[in-house]
């Protein structure tokens, strides 16, 4: 009798324990949905202002070459992506990548004619493509809380 | 032991190759305060820490063409020029500039 009422007290507090832990767990992962879309909203903008410092007139072009460069900053800087991907990957893949998005923007829109620029859009799409792969990874630690 | 500092002496927004690019570009930043340190075989540290934002172009330009193009060996550059940056994005910056540093043929 002793041995049912411990065994019905242990079953009713771990579950009752494993469900607050469920629900954490799922705020949490709403949370780095948020993070992850924003970020993936960023990167888009880094996309448009890449194509448009090849597209447009030289004057938009460095105006385009700046926000480029204010907004690879604003990706690096994202520390909010640390806890969610991880932070190995967060120093080691991602910043990796965005370092070849980075070194894509050397080249000058003058020295390029069109099979060149379609060929480093095709280069650089496919960086977004793979920055955005990356954002998705979830080898960050257990959080019972999102830091905001 | 000289040390620059980008965001004092020379620009918060250092970005483009050369003139037609604007004011800050890599050039520039090259002739003033790289290429005298070569000249005089003074070592010269470069932080980053600072800038609001950096170019792509501005680096490859100071920290590759223009050494190449002067005839400096990549190991007497990377002996004589360094890069200092602690923030988490000046870190960035200074691996790109360090990249760009270790293409510069011996």
């Amino acid at each position: 009798m002793l041995v049912q009422l411990l065994y019905i007290f242990i079953s009713s507090v771990s579950g009752f324990l494993f469900g607050i832990l469920l629900t954490v767990t799922r705020l949490n992962h709403a949370g780095d949905i948020a993070a992850r879309r924003q970020i993936v909203d960023l990167i888009d903008e880094v996309i448009e202002c890449f194509h448009a410092r090849y597209t447009n007139e030289p004057a938009e072009q460095m105006m385009a070459a700046m926000r480029f460069d204010y907004q690879i900053r604003g990706l690096i800087d994202n520390t909010t992506l640390i806890p969610i991907i991880g932070k190995r990957c967060f120093e080691e893949e991602y910043t990796t990548q965005i370092g070849e998005l980075f070194k894509a923007s050397s080249q000058e829109p003058r020295e390029l004619d069109s099979d060149e620029l379609k060929s480093l859009f095709k280069h650089v799409n496919a960086l977004a493509v793979g920055i955005k792969k990356t954002i998705n990874i979830d080898r960050g630690n257990f959080r019972f809380k999102r830091r905001s | 032991m000289n040390i620059v500092v980008i965001s004092e002496v020379f620009s918060l927004y250092p970005m483009g190759r050369n003139d037609a690019d604007g004011p800050n570009n890599g050039q520039k930043f090259f002739k003033e305060f790289i290429k005298p340190s070569i000249e005089t075989k003074e070592p010269t540290t470069v932080v980053f820490d600072g800038i609001h934002s950096c170019g792509s172009s501005f680096l490859d330009e100071a920290f590759y063409e223009m050494p190449k193009k002067l005839g400096v060996g990549g190991r007497e550059f990377n002996q004589l020029i360094s890069i200092q940056a602690s923030g988490q994005a000046y870190r960035f910056y200074k691996k790109m500039a360090e990249d760009f540093m270790a293409k510069i043929p011996k």
